[in-house]
């Protein structure tokens, strides 16, 4: 993996065509920002990208596993009238989408495939949710979600928030910043869904 | 001797010339083979094969993007379309959910179609369709072989296909729950403020009447909040748009509560007097459009 990493990061700096990596690539420069908030009727959620996530876990976790730690934060906001809305982790159907369509599965936390010392770090930054709280209360708190990129081999990091999905017949390289995050969350009408992309941070 | 004086005339006349030929082969005929096929599998609904046609003819002239400008600018269209589409008739992209009555512990997800996929792709070829727009501008239509657009891409202007794509990026926006994209949108284009040049901007942009209903509804939403009689105006032609021969309407139930909500919410009948009806777009009572005829009640003194 490394070494794929590195031939490409020397290919893409070196070759403006890029063909001449092997394959033609395209670069998603010009992707819409997403609105990295959502606020649905009586739900508010954020979510953020940190760049520096590896300061937080002790490992990039993209470069070297494949997964995309997502920072979100749900919480109520206005007058909640009937029932509040709730969340229920294995029911909320999260999932990621990067630019191209790619589909990012949900991956609990106590399921990343990483060495047990990550593994503890990963399970103290996790999102913990149950009933959801007031968004300005201090009960509402930012906690990871994480997502595996799909068919591993096939994506290549090459930079902070970047990755290069290599497809047929054409590779991409795409910023996971401009991904977007979909969740539902259950109300008294049902399931309501929600979608926001990512705002870029650092720590 | 003569012999040897006919080899050498054909080797000049003949054999270089057709070598010559060969060689300077036109390169835009490939993509031009490719836009025909990928525009007639979008029109069979056959969106993968549409896709991936589409995808090779980009691979293809990547490496030498502008002088390809004018064929990748409809290659991304039809991509955008495709996705389009497919997110809204038959996806063929995939996402996985996690399956609830498996424990946290274990793994396990359902795969199932992805609309989301599809829009976010969609979103993706549009930025890459207005990225080529110049160039496409640009360029020549005719190559020595001939057009570089296959007929039935060639009397599609540029600027119908910047329409569609204005109409794309309200798909995907109204269909993700971006309202204030919406907004932002309709407010770039001034030909989406009203019914009438909506269905005319529709129109231009080859959109299928049978979408047109979803466009009305993202207006409707997207307008409610700033103008409360035009938001009416796109509910009533959503409404509209989407009845049946049997009465019935094709939007989706809670869209229709939506839409109901709204209109009796304070509106009022200018020939009447009397409140809106729900899921009426002709008054009952007077027979008057309610699309001419209707103001809030609060600001008439009602």
């Amino acid at each position: 993996m490394f070494v794929r990493r590195v031939v490409l990061l020397a290919a893409l700096a070196s070759c403006p065509l890029a063909a001449c990596a092997g394959h033609p690539l395209s670069r998603v420069d010009a992707f819409p920002q997403l609105k990295h908030f959502s606020n649905r009727k009586e739900v508010w959620a954020e979510a953020r990208f940190y760049t520096d996530h590896a300061r937080t876990f002790g490992v990039d976790l993209v470069a070297d596993y494949g997964i995309v730690p997502v920072a979100l934060k749900i919480g109520t906001v206005g007058e909640i009238g009937g029932d509040p809305p709730r969340v229920y982790m294995p029911e909320m159907q999260l999932r990621m989408f990067l630019p191209d369509g790619t589909a990012l599965a949900y991956v609990p936390a106590d399921q990343v495939p990483v060495p047990q010392s990550i593994g503890d770090r990963i399970l103290k930054e996790k999102l913990e949710l149950s009933l959801l709280h007031p968004w300005s209360s201090d009960d509402a708190r930012w906690g990871y979600v994480f997502f595996a990129l799909p068919d591993r081999e096939h994506f290549v990091s090459t930079g902070p928030t970047t990755v290069v999905h290599e497809t047929e017949p054409l590779w991409r390289e795409m910023s996971l910043a401009d991904g977007l995050v979909s969740f539902v969350y259950t109300s008294n009408q049902g399931d309501e869904p929600v979608n926001l992309g990512l705002q870029t941070d650092s720590h | 001797m003569n012999k040897t004086l006919i080899r050498i005339a054909c080797l000049v006349f003949i054999v270089l010339p057709l070598a010559a030929a060969c060689s300077s082969v036109d390169p835009y005929r490939r993509p031009f083979e490719q836009l025909e096929v990928g525009a007639a599998q979008l029109d069979t609904d056959d969106f993968p094969g549409s896709v991936a046609t589409l995808e090779e003819l980009l691979a293809e002239t990547e490496a030498r993007a502008p002088e390809f400008a004018l064929q990748r600018f409809y290659a991304e269209y039809l991509l955008t379309r495709a996705h389009v589409r497919a997110s809204l008739v038959q996806p063929f992209l995939t996402e996985v959910v996690p399956n609830p009555s498996i424990s946290s512990s274990a793994s396990g997800g359902k795969v199932r179609p992805s609309r989301n996929a599809h829009l976010m792709a969609a979103l993706m070829h549009r930025s890459f369709a207005l990225e080529q727009r110049e160039g496409a501008e640009a360029s020549p239509t005719d190559s020595i072989g001939g057009p570089m657009l296959p007929p039935a891409l060639e009397g599609f202007a540029i600027q119908n296909v910047s329409n569609y794509l204005f109409i794309a990026a309200l798909a995907a926006y109204g269909n993700l729950g971006f309202e204030d994209d919406v907004r932002r949108v309709v407010k770039d284009e001034p030909n989406l403020s009203s019914v009438a040049q909506t269905r005319s901007f529709l129109a231009t942009a080859q959109v299928g009447e049978e979408w047109y209903d979803d466009v009305f509804v993202f207006l409707f939403r997207a307008l409610r909040p700033v103008d409360r009689i035009e938001a009416f105006r796109f509910a009533i032609a959503a409404l509209a748009q989407s009845t049946r021969g049997d009465g019935t309407f094709s939007l989706d139930p809670l869209v229709l509560d939506e839409i109901g909500e709204y209109m009796t919410s304070g509106f009022t009948c200018t020939v009447c007097g009397k409140p809106v009806v729900k899921d009426e777009w002709i008054c009952p009572w007077d027979n008057s459009d309610y699309m001419e005829s209707v103001v809030e009640a609060d600001k008439n003194g009602g």
